[in-house]
């Protein structure tokens, strides 16, 4: 269990990439799509030429995340052996027998298994971002090949009714998410579905009762992560656009900054800036909270899905239905 | 970074909150391995369902008080690191809007602007993680120790061997990845540039037909960017197998020497199992201090450009108590004036004398760096003066407010600057409380009523940001109507007509002679015809008067002015 555990939390922490923070790529949607369908298919077909690097990543992360997932189940097989062999000696300390040894020779052999395991995932798991790494930026680096390309040959008109601070924001920053999304997420993604279902079959294995707790609290994940990315969207939506207006502001009063001061109107100036500040504070500390408490809640569901199979599994221990195996 | 901290202390009380709340959390956290621990140790092994019920329970409410306080500690700090940006933006904002032209230039709008928007939001991102992980790390981590130590002490070493090896790891991706990191900003910063100036100059990219050009210069930052990109990420593609790597081996090896003390008769299973959970809360605690330190000297970097404009000295300012001119009329007088720019060996202007009365219109001619802007502008003291005197209205312009100065004059700079936003209100950026009328009748004598009229909305219609939707002639005439609706003391127009052609030029020039009669006005002219009506030109040359006075007169005494008028003028124009 304590593996599962560990790589739900390395999940919300793989975001070492450029640009995106730690938990970068978690509950940020910012601003939405007005025809999201479209979008995605378009993201796609710029992804095509591609295709075979990305099937080869896709199964190198399923590998990587099945050999991960056997993990915890051989070490629980190896856990549960100590714990029998820790009941027989405390069986054996109870009746005066002599004190039997543990069962050094499975546990070897389980830990040599063990060892080899995770050697070949971090194999699996560095090929597959080795190949992402060029798959993600060769693609951001066509889209905004084709972006720059389309501004050239876009009527006048776009660029007067736009702040040159917007445009930019758009080809550069607005890229540069899809980017991390392209190298964090979709990986994630696949091994997060190999996981649920590696996971499942495992703990159907071991326990089917324990396994209807566990997925019992799935619903409770897809509600908390639904209803905070629903508001969530909308506060990093109204935090873009504040930060937007700001942006276009600043650059404004800058660009005219002698004007400013040869009319006086610096105290207006500061007057509307601390306006729009104080609109991005709302919608930013907002945006920040909301995406902010994500992990608490996750951590929350978990340790209650924990806390059940501990006092579950622990009356069944009691009573010999399933071996240790299961913590 | 620290320096800009000290703007944290209206919310003092908000982060010793933080920090108590964050404290509570990672003790519930790290309280729940060891109820499992007794759980299995006293429950399992002795078959206590009542036992492990109750112990069950307690945990439940644990983990429950452990989230509550970090959903607080989370509304806390986020209104703290937010709040944090807006005091610092706002600190910021209001100080380069109290830059004189020298502090601006030494800066420059461009990194000005990236200072304002984009270093504060990096620092704001990094006191969110400051304010939650910088505390939770180090509790978690020192916390996790403890109870791992009070679980069993000799299985220790195995966390003594790994932690060194996970920290030189890191060291050698650190020193292999931050220079990367660093170039990484950088080479946004090119393509950005490149951008901003191809938007900035689309029109002469599209008249010229350099749009290929300018794609190649594009299409090369572009793959520059790229190709650090995927360096980076070649790095980080080792790093996260190797830290699972080494995570999953020490749980390996915990189990491995764990089995060893159990046979001993050292350990309990419970205790070994709570064990293996305090080293992975241990060493991901660890990771994520890591992950700190990379993001730290990244926002140092905006940090340093921050404090930078936060320091910068005020050049001028206002005397603490301002002279009032008692005359409200607008009378310049200059006092053997020197001025040299920041770093400049050479004076701008050297020993300037004269005094231009209500009335008078006084023309600046002379060569391009003559020093005929360096002039006008000493007036509204956006600079000041090296050596000498400016007065208006008798006082100096030292010794009275910035504000009290520059409300007597209207100002048509020779860069046209125009904000996005209705016509209308760009005029009435001269006078706010303008009336319909005032701004009418002020674009009417700028000649800009005809083409207003004949845009779709008319006054209501929108400019675009730089006015890049007008040619430049209507922008002058716009920056023109905005000083005129002022109906300041004194005019200075520098270079305003020079977009303008030949007939507009004419109808404005005999439209605006009533409207400023009354005023002083200042002129500054490329070409004589524009200058020779005037009651004074001065003639520069080389930042010092070559001469001053009438057409004609200076036709008779001035080389400087007359080679200036042959080149002009023909023959008979001469007169």
């Amino acid at each position: 269990m304590s593996e599962e555990r560990s790589t739900k939390k390395d999940k919300g922490f793989s975001g070492g990439g450029p640009g995106g923070g730690p938990m970068g790529a978690f509950g940020k949607p910012v601003v939405k799509a007005k025809d999201f369908k479209g979008t995605f298919y378009r993201l796609l077909n710029y992804l095509k030429p591609q295709r075979t690097k990305f099937l080869i990543v896709f199964l190198f992360a399923g590998l990587s995340t099945i050999f991960s997932i056997l993990g915890p189940k051989i070490m629980g097989k190896g856990i549960t052996k100590i714990g029998e062999g820790f009941g027989a000696k405390m069986m054996a300390v109870q009746m005066g027998k002599p004190v039997p040894s543990l069962d050094f020779a499975y546990i070897g052999n389980i830990v040599l298994i063990l060892i080899g395991l995770y050697l070949i995932s971090a194999a699996f798991g560095y090929v597959q971002q080795y190949i992402m790494a060029g798959v993600a930026q060769k693609t951001v680096y066509k889209l905004r090949k084709e972006v720059d390309e389309k501004l050239a040959n876009l009527p006048l008109k776009f660029f007067d009714s736009r702040t040159h601070g917007e445009i930019l924001s758009r080809v550069t920053n607005d890229i540069d998410n899809i980017s991390t999304t392209l190298q964090q997420s979709l990986t994630q993604l696949i091994t997060a579905i190999v996981t649920l279902i590696g996971v499942i079959v495992m703990m159907l294995s071991i326990s089917p009762l324990l396994t209807l707790i566990v997925i019992l609290t799935l619903p409770l994940y897809m509600i908390v992560t639904i209803s905070i990315a629903k508001r969530s969207q909308k506060q990093f939506a109204a935090q873009q656009k504040s930060l937007g207006e700001l942006n276009g502001h600043v650059e404004e009063m800058y660009a005219g900054h002698k004007l400013v001061k040869a009319y006086g109107r610096e105290g207006e100036s500061i007057a509307t800036f601390n306006l729009i500040n104080e609109k991005l504070y709302t919608a930013g500390y907002k945006a920040q909270f909301i995406s902010g408490i994500i992990m608490p809640l996750m951590r929350l569901v978990s340790n209650l899905g924990y806390v059940i199979i501990c006092v579950v599994g622990g009356v069944f221990a009691t009573r010999g239905l399933i071996p240790l195996e299961i913590f | 970074m620290v320096k800009l901290f000290r703007l944290l202390k209206p919310y003092t009380a908000y982060i010793f909150a933080i920090v108590s709340l964050l404290f509570i959390q990672v003790i519930s956290d790290l309280y729940l391995p060891t109820l499992m621990a007794d759980l299995v140790d006293i429950g399992i092994v002795n078959k206590d369902i009542s036992y492990i019920i109750r112990i069950g329970g307690f945990m439940l409410l644990i983990a429950a008080g452990g989230t509550l306080c970090a959903i607080l500690a989370t509304y806390l700090s986020s209104k703290t690191a937010v709040g944090f940006g807006k005091i610092v933006r706002e600190k910021l904002f209001s100080k380069v809007e109290s830059f004189s032209l020298r502090e601006f230039d030494t800066f420059g709008t461009a990194t000005l602007i990236t200072r304002t928007t984009n270093d504060v939001t990096q620092i704001q991102q990094v006191s969110v993680l400051i304010l939650t992980m910088m505390v939770t790390a180090p509790l978690m981590s020192i916390g996790g120790i403890v109870m791992a130590l009070r679980q069993d002490v000799s299985l220790a070493w195995v966390l003594v061997v790994v932690i060194p090896i996970l920290f030189s790891i890191i060291g050698i991706t650190l020193f292999k990845g931050l220079p990367l990191f660093k170039l990484m900003q950088e080479k946004l910063d090119k393509l950005n540039l490149v951008l901003r100036e191809s938007l900035t100059g689309i029109r002469v990219i599209r008249a010229f037909n350099r749009i290929d050009k300018e794609k190649e210069r594009f299409d090369d930052a572009n793959a520059d960017l790229m190709n650090n990109a995927i360096k980076i990420n070649l790095i980080m593609a080792v790093l996260m197998p190797v830290m699972m790597l080494i995570m999953n081996l020490t749980t390996v090896a915990l189990v491995w020497f764990g089995a060893l003390r159990i046979d001993s008769g050292d350990m309990q299973i419970g205790s070994l199992m709570a064990f293996i959970q305090y080293a992975t809360q241990i060493l991901f605690s660890l990771l994520m201090l890591v992950m700190l330190f990379i993001m730290i000297p990244r926002a140092e970097v905006s940090a340093v450009r921050i404090n930078e404009v936060l320091e910068t000295g005020l050049d001028i300012k206002d005397p603490e108590t301002p002279k009032i001119a008692d005359q409200k009329r607008g009378v310049v007088e200059f006092q053997d004036v020197s001025f040299r720019y920041p770093g400049a060996d050479q004076p701008a202007i050297t020993n300037i004398t004269f005094r231009a009365k209500p009335g008078e219109l006084t023309a600046i001619i002379g060569g391009t760096g003559s020093g005929k802007t360096t002039l006008v502008n000493l007036i509204a003291r956006f600079y000041d003066v090296e050596k000498g005197r400016v007065l208006v209205d008798g006082v100096d312009v030292r010794e009275t407010s910035q504000k009290e100065l520059r409300a007597k004059i209207g100002f048509a700079p020779q860069k046209t600057v125009l904000f996005s936003g209705a016509i209308a209100e760009n005029i009435r950026y001269g006078k706010q409380d303008a009336t319909l009328e005032e701004i009418k009748h002020a674009a009417d004598v700028a000649q800009a009523t005809e083409f207003i009229s004949e845009l779709e909305e008319g006054f209501e219609h929108t400019i675009a940001q730089g006015g890049t939707n007008l040619s430049g002639g209507q922008k002058q005439r716009l920056s023109i109507a905005r000083a005129l609706v002022r109906k300041p003391e004194i005019y200075i127009f520098d270079d305003s007509f020079s977009a303008l052609d030949f007939k507009t030029d004419a109808k404005l020039r005999a439209a605006l002679r009533p409207e400023i009669a009354e005023a002083t006005v200042f002129l500054i002219a490329q070409s004589v015809s524009t200058v020779r009506d005037a009651d004074r030109i001065i003639v520069l040359d080389d930042g010092q008067i070559a001469g001053m006075g009438t057409h004609t007169e200076l036709l008779n005494t001035c080389e400087v002015y007359r080679e200036l008028v042959a080149s002009q003028l023909s023959e008979e124009e001469l007169g």
